[in-house]
C-alpha cells in the first residue's frame, strides 16, 4: 500500500523570529476564491469612495507677484523650474520643489505677454539648455535674460543681454525646439526671429484680426499655429514665406495648444465655453468637443503625456479633460479666493498643474486629485495599480459612476450650468417643434461640424 | 478524553455492497426506454475522459428517467407546488452560465477553462468598429489571463494525497489502523478519538483555515481547541441543550444554537450576545464573506443576522418541517431540506425560495454542495444519495444506494464525498459526480451513531461527531494541499490575523448582492427596458385603448350640424338689422 497525506512542517511554514519574513503562499484556483466578483466590486466601491475622501488636489500657492499673472512657462530641462510674468511687468523664476522664488526681474513697462526658456547660442547645445529666458511685453520690446547655471537664477539688478524692439505691442512668444528661432505675435502680424538678429526674419499675416496666441508644434517644429481675434486659427509653415491654412470658427479662440504626442492634434480654448480638438489633416470638423465650463476658456495646455488637457476659464475654475474616450471633464478645481484664470500649465512630469490667476497667486495642483505624494513602496504601488484596474473594471456600474463623477461646485457655477443645460434643451425642443409643424425630419446641428465656419488654403 | 483505536468493518460486508451495486446496474439496464436527457455541461474539474462521456450519458439517461417517474407521482399528489417550481426556473434563466464554447472559447485549453473569468461575448453583430475591436481585445485578454493562470499551477508546491492499493487489494478494505501505520508520525497524530460521554451527540465546526475545532454536545458541553497541537482554548458546560454550533469569521467568536435562543460566545467561553429573535433555533450557518449568521428555527423562520453591525437584515419563512440545512459556498445561498423530500434554496432578498427541487420521497437528512457550486449531493431516509446538477437544470445526475438511512454528508475541497449512515458506517467516495464510479474509496465504522461529518479544510482529515464524542480519521486526497495565504492561512501570525479581520470587514459583501449567479454584477443584461421605454409603451397603449373607430357617416353628419349651427349664429348677428348686435344677450332675460 502506498499512501501520501498532506503533512506540513510547522518549522517551514512559520518564522523563527519576528525579523524573518514569512513566505506567503498563493493558489489561484477559483474554488479557493469564492464570490470573487462581488468582492472585487466591493473593493472597487471602497476605493472609489476613499479616492473622494482623499481628494486633496491643492498643493500650495506661489505668492509674491503684486499683480495678476498672465504668462507661465516651464523650463526646457529642469523639472522644478518655472517662470511667470505679471501685468506689472515683473518676471519671477520659481523653484517648485522648495515652493519659493529663485529670482525676480522687473522686466517690462506694462504687461509681460510672453515668456519662454531657450538656450543662449545660435546653435543648440544640450549643456546650455534653458539658460536663457526670453520675454516680450506690451512695451514693444523683446528682452533676453541670461540665467546663471546651475541654479537658473538672475541677479535682480542685472540688465538684459539683448533687447529687440518691435513695431507693435507683443501679445505672445514661442520658441522653436532645439534651434535659435523663435516667433512673436503683435497686432495682425506673426514675426519669425533669429536670436542673433535684431530684425525679424519673416513677417507673416492673413487678415486683420490681431493675433492673440502663437504656438510651435513640438514635433513638426516648423509648423506654427496662431489664433486671432477675428475667430481664425492660422497655420504657418515657417519654411515658406506665407501662411498655409486658415480655419474660421463660430467664435474666437483664446488660446491654442498642440498635443505633444500627436503632431496633428490641436486644442482650441474657445470663447463659447467649449474646448475643441481638431485634427489638422481634416479641419472641416472638430473631432471632439468638451463642454463643461460655464465661462469663456482662456487657456489650455496638454499634459506632456498627451492624455489630459487642462483648461483655465473665466468662470474661475480649472478643469481637466481626458483627450480621448470621454468628453466631460474628469476633474474641476476651484477655491473661494481664486479669481479668473488667465494661464494654466502642466509641469513637465505631468503630475502637477500650475494656474496663474487675477488674484496675484500661482497655484499648484495635483493632476490626479487623490494621488499620494512622496515615495511609495513597491507594495503600495502594486496596490494602487490593482485598485485602478478594479475601478476601470466596474466604472460603468451606476453606484460607482455617480461617486466618481460627482463634484461639488460653487452655487453660481451650478446655476449657470443648469441654465446652460436648459438652453440647450430648449434649442433642441424648438428644432423638434419646427420639424413637427413643417413635417420635416428634425435636423439637430452637429456641434462638431457646425463649429467650423470655413477652411481656407 | 481517551484516545482509542477505531474498529473497522469485516470484509463480508464489502462484498455485500459490491453485489448491491451490480444489482443497481442491472436495474438501470432494464429501464432504457426514455429518450429525454438532462442538458448538462460537463464539469471541467472532474477527471472524466472524452471516451467515457458517452457511457456517462447513458447512465444519466437512466437515472433521469427514474427521477421523472418519481416526479410524476409527486405531481399527482401535490400539483400546486410544482407549478411554482417551474416558474422559478424560468425566472432564473438569465443567471445561468452560458456555454463558453465558440470560436474564441475553443482557443482556451481544457485545463484553463476553470480559470476563465466571465463569459466570452462574441463580437458578432456589433456594428461600431471601435466597440467591436474592443470586445475582441477583451476576449483575447481573458483567454490570455486564463492561460497564464493555468501556467501558474507550476508554482504550487505540494500535491494531493492518495492511496494506491497493492495488487489484488481494494482501497476500501484498508482500515484506519493500517493507514495510520503507513504515514508519518505527524499525520498519524491527527487521528484520534475523543470520548466525551455522556454529553453527545456532538456537532462541530472548523474555522475556515482548519486550525481550530469547535465541539458542541447536545447536552450542553462545548470546547474550542487548536486540535492539531492538542491545545484546548476553552471548555464549558452550559447544562442546556445545544442544537448546532458554528464559528464566526475566525476562532475568536462562535455561535451556539441553544434550546431557546442563539448565543454568541467569545473564544474564552464568555457569552457575548443573546439573539432573542432567533427563537428555538435548529441550524446555524455562517457566511464569512457577508458576515451573516443564518439561523433556521423550529418555527419556520430563516433569519439572517449581520454580525458585523449586529442587525437582522432579512427574515424569511418556510412552512415545512426542516430536516437539514447547508450553505452553497459558491453563491452563498442557503439550502434547506424538508421532511417531504424537497430542497429549497433561499437568498436574503427574496421572500420565497429561488429554487425548489424535489429530491427524495422521504425526508432530506443531509446535503452538501461542491465548492464550485456545480453539484449538490443529498441524502435521505430512503437510503439514497443523489447528485444534482445546480448549474442550469437542477436535475438529478445519478444516485446510489446505501445500506441504511443517511445521517450526514460532507464534501471536501477536492470533492471527496463522505456519507455517514445510520448503521454507524462512513463511506467515502472519491469522484462522486462521476456517474461511472461504482466503487467507494474508503470505509470506516464508528462505535456510535454519527451526528455530523465534516472535512477539515487544507488537511486530509475527516471529522466525525458521534454520540460518544468526536473522532478524526485520515482520508488521503481529501484536502486541498495548497492554501492561499490571502484567503485562509493555517499558519498566520497574530498580526496577520488582526489585519485580515479588518480587511474582511472592509470588504464585506452587502447581503443584497447574494444571488444565484454571483458573477452577475458588472455583466451586460440583454433586452433590458429602461423606464423611458416602459412609459412610452404605456402611453401608446392607453391611446390605442381609448380611441373609438369613427364612422364616416356619423362624422359627415356631425360636420353638417356644426356648419348649420355656425351659419345660424352668423345670420343672427349679421342679418337681423332691427336688433342691435347685443340683443341676443338681452333676449335671454
Amino acid at each position: 500500500m502506498k499512501i501520501k497525506v498532506i503533512s506540513r512542517s510547522e518549522e517551514d511554514e512559520t518564522r523563527q523570529s519576528t525579523s524573518e519574513l514569512r513566505k506567503l503562499h498563493r493558489n489561484l484556483d477559483p474554488n479557493l476564491h469564492p464570490l470573487e466578483r462581488p468582492r472585487e466590486y466591493v473593493r472597487a466601491l471602497n476605493t472609489t469612495k476613499l479616492d473622494r475622501v482623499f481628494a486633496k488636489p491643492f498643493v500650495g500657492s506661489l505668492s509674491g507677484h503684486t499683480d495678476g499673472i498672465f504668462s507661465l512657462t516651464r523650463h526646457t530641462s529642469q523639472l522644478n523650474c518655472v517662470a511667470s510674468g505679471s501685468c506689472d511687468g515683473v518676471i519671477k523664476i520659481w523653484n517648485l520643489s522648495e515652493m519659493n522664488e529663485r529670482s525676480t526681474i522687473q522686466a517690462h513697462d506694462g504687461f509681460v505677454r510672453g515668456l519662454v526658456f531657450a538656450n543662449y547660442s545660435s546653435t543648440y547645445s544640450p549643456t546650455e539648455d534653458g539658460n536663457l529666458l526670453i520675454s516680450c511685453g506690451e512695451d514693444k520690446t523683446i528682452k533676453f535674460w541670461k540665467l546663471q547655471t546651475p541654479e537658473y537664477t538672475h541677479d535682480s539688478d542685472a540688465l538684459p543681454v539683448q533687447i529687440y524692439n518691435g513695431k507693435n505691442a507683443f501679445t505672445s512668444i514661442d520658441h522653436q525646439r532645439n534651434s535659435g528661432i523663435f516667433a512673436t505675435s503683435s497686432s495682425q502680424y506673426v514675426e519669425i526671429w533669429n536670436q542673433s538678429r535684431s530684425t525679424p526674419l519673416q513677417t507673416l499675416s492673413w487678415g486683420y484680426g490681431s493675433v492673440s496666441k502663437i504656438k510651435f508644434n513640438p514635433i513638426e517644429i516648423n509648423l506654427l499655429a496662431s489664433c486671432t481675434s477675428d475667430r481664425a486659427v492660422i497655420f504657418y509653415d515657417i519654411r515658406e514665406n506665407s501662411p498655409s491654412q486658415k480655419l474660421t470658427t463660430l467664435m474666437r479662440s483664446n488660446s491654442i495648444a498642440w498635443n505633444p504626442m500627436e503632431s496633428y492634434t490641436l486644442a482650441l480654448a474657445n470663447e463659447d465655453e467649449n474646448l475643441y480638438q481638431y485634427d489638422i489633416r481634416n479641419l472641416s470638423k472638430a473631432y471632439s468637443v468638451h463642454r463643461d465650463h460655464v465661462g469663456a476658456i482662456l487657456d489650455v495646455d496638454y499634459s506632456p503625456t498627451g492624455k489630459d488637457m487642462v483648461t483655465g476659464s473665466y468662470d474661475k475654475t480649472i478643469r481637466i479633460f481626458p483627450t480621448s474616450e470621454r468628453y466631460n471633464s474628469r476633474e474641476v478645481y476651484h477655491t473661494n479666493r481664486m479669481q479668473r484664470i488667465f494661464t494654466v500649465m502642466f509641469t513637465a512630469d505631468s503630475r502637477f498643474i500650475l494656474s496663474g490667476s487675477d488674484d496675484m497667486n500661482i497655484r499648484l495642483w495635483k493632476s490626479n486629485a487623490s494621488e499620494k505624494l512622496g515615495i511609495q513602496s513597491h507594495r503600495q504601488k502594486e496596490k494602487t495599480n490593482y485598485q485602478e484596474k478594479l475601478k476601470e473594471k466596474f466604472k460603468e456600474i451606476p453606484e460607482i459612476k455617480t461617486i466618481t463623477n460627482h463634484r461639488r461646485v460653487s452655487k453660481d457655477i451650478y446655476k449657470k450650468r443648469f441654465i446652460k443645460n436648459e438652453m440647450f434643451k430648449a434649442k433642441n425642443r424648438k428644432i423638434n417643434n419646427v420639424a413637427k409643424n413643417t413635417g420635416k425630419v428634425p435636423k439637430t446641428p452637429n456641434s462638431l461640424s457646425s463649429h467650423t465656419v470655413v477652411v481656407d488654403k | 478524553m481517551n484516545r482509542n483505536n477505531r474498529n473497522t468493518i469485516p470484509n463480508k460486508k464489502v462484498k455485500e455492497i459490491e453485489k448491491q451495486d451490480e444489482k443497481e446496474q442491472n436495474q438501470w439496464d432494464e429501464n432504457d426506454s426514455d429518450n429525454e436527457t438532462p442538458q448538462t455541461n460537463r464539469d471541467e474539474d472532474s477527471n472524466i475522459d472524452e471516451e467515457e462521456q458517452e457511457t456517462n450519458n447513458k447512465s444519466k439517461k437512466r437515472s433521469f428517467s427514474e427521477f421523472q417517474m418519481e416526479r410524476k407521482q409527486q405531481e399527482a399528489d401535490d400539483g400546486s407546488d410544482d407549478e411554482d417550481e417551474d416558474d422559478k426556473e424560468d425566472d432564473y434563466k438569465f443567471t445561468t452560465k452560458k456555454d463558453t464554447k465558440g470560436p474564441v472559447g475553443k482557443k482556451v485549453p481544457m485545463g484553463a477553462r476553470k480559470y476563465l473569468k466571465g463569459e466570452i461575448v462574441q463580437a458578432t453583430g456589433i456594428k461600431n468598429p471601435t466597440l467591436k475591436s474592443r470586445v475582441k481585445h477583451i476576449n483575447s485578454l481573458k483567454v490570455e489571463a486564463a492561460k497564464s493562470l493555468m501556467k501558474s499551477e507550476i508554482l504550487l508546491e505540494s500535491e494531493r494525497g492518495f492511496i494506491e492499493a497493492d495488487e489484488g487489494e481494494k482501497t476500501y478494505n484498508y482500515r484506519q489502523s493500517e493507514i495510520v501505520k503507513n504515514v508519518d508520525i505527524q499525520s498519524s497524530a491527527k487521528v484520534f478519538d475523543l470520548n466525551l460521554q455522556p454529553n453527545g451527540p456532538f456537532s462541530f465546526d472548523f474555522t475556515s483555515e482548519g486550525r481550530y475545532l469547535l465541539l458542541a454536545g447536545e447536552k450542553g458541553q462545548f470546547a474550542i481547541m487548536d486540535w492539531q497541537r492538542g491545545k484546548k482554548l476553552t471548555e464549558r458546560h452550559l447544562y442546556k441543550p445545544i442544537r448546532d454550533a458554528c464559528f464566526l469569521h475566525n476562532e475568536s467568536m462562535f455561535a451556539l444554537a441553544q434550546k431557546k435562543y442563539t448565543y454568541i460566545y467569545s473564544s474564552q467561553g464568555i457569552e457575548l450576545h443573546c439573539m432573542k429573535e432567533h427563537f428555538d433555533p435548529m441550524y446555524l450557518q455562517f457566511l464569512r464573506y457577508h458576515f451573516l449568521l443564518v439561523a433556521a428555527t423550529h418555527r419556520g423562520e430563516l433569519i439572517y443576522e449581520d454580525v458585523s453591525i449586529g442587525k437582522k437584515v432579512s427574515h424569511l419563512h418556510f412552512n415545512r418541517r426542516l430536516t437539514s440545512m447547508t450553505k452553497n459556498p459558491y453563491n452563498a445561498a442557503i439550502n434547506l431540506g424538508y421532511e417531504n423530500g424537497v430542497v429549497e434554496m433561499f437568498i436574503p432578498n427574496s421572500k420565497k425560495p429561488v429554487v425548489k427541487v424535489l429530491c427524495h420521497k422521504t425526508p432530506v437528512n443531509a446535503m452538501a454542495v461542491s465548492l464550485n457550486g456545480n453539484f449538490m449531493v443529498t441524502g435521505g431516509s430512503d437510503c439514497m444519495v443523489k447528485v444534482f446538477d445546480l448549474r442550469n437544470t437542477y436535475k438529478e445526475l445519478h444516485s446510489f444506494r446505501t445500506k441504511s438511512s443517511i445521517n450526514s454528508l460532507a464534501l471536501s475541497d477536492t470533492n471527496v464525498l463522505s456519507v455517514a449512515t445510520h448503521d454507524n458506517m462512513n463511506i467515502l467516495w472519491k469522484n462522486p459526480f462521476d456517474t461511472a464510479n461504482n466503487e467507494p474509496y474508503l470505509r470506516h465504522k464508528t462505535l456510535s451513531p454519527v451526528k455530523q461529518v465534516k472535512f477539515c479544510p487544507f488537511e486530509d482529515i475527516l471529522g466525525i461527531g458521534t454520540q460518544q464524542g468526536y473522532s478524526s480519521i485520515l482520508v488521503p486526497g481529501s484536502g486541498q494541499p495548497n492554501y492561499d495565504s490571502n484567503e485562509a492561512d493555517p499558519f498566520a501570525t497574530k498580526k496577520e490575523k488582526r489585519e485580515k479581520e479588518i480587511t474582511a470587514l472592509l470588504e464585506k459583501i452587502p447581503h443584497t448582492m447574494i444571488s444565484l449567479d454571483p458573477n452577475v454584477i458588472g455583466t451586460i443584461q440583454e433586452n433590458v427596458q429602461t423606464d423611458e421605454q416602459k412609459f412610452k409603451r404605456k402611453d401608446r397603449a392607453i391611446v390605442d385603448k381609448n380611441r373609438i373607430p369613427i364612422d364616416p357617416e356619423k362624422l359627415e353628419e356631425m360636420k353638417k350640424q356644426n356648419k348649420e349651427r355656425k351659419e345660424k349664429k352668423h345670420k343672427d348677428i349679421m342679418d337681423d338689422t332691427h336688433r342691435s348686435a347685443l340683443s341676443r344677450f338681452e333676449n335671454k332675460k
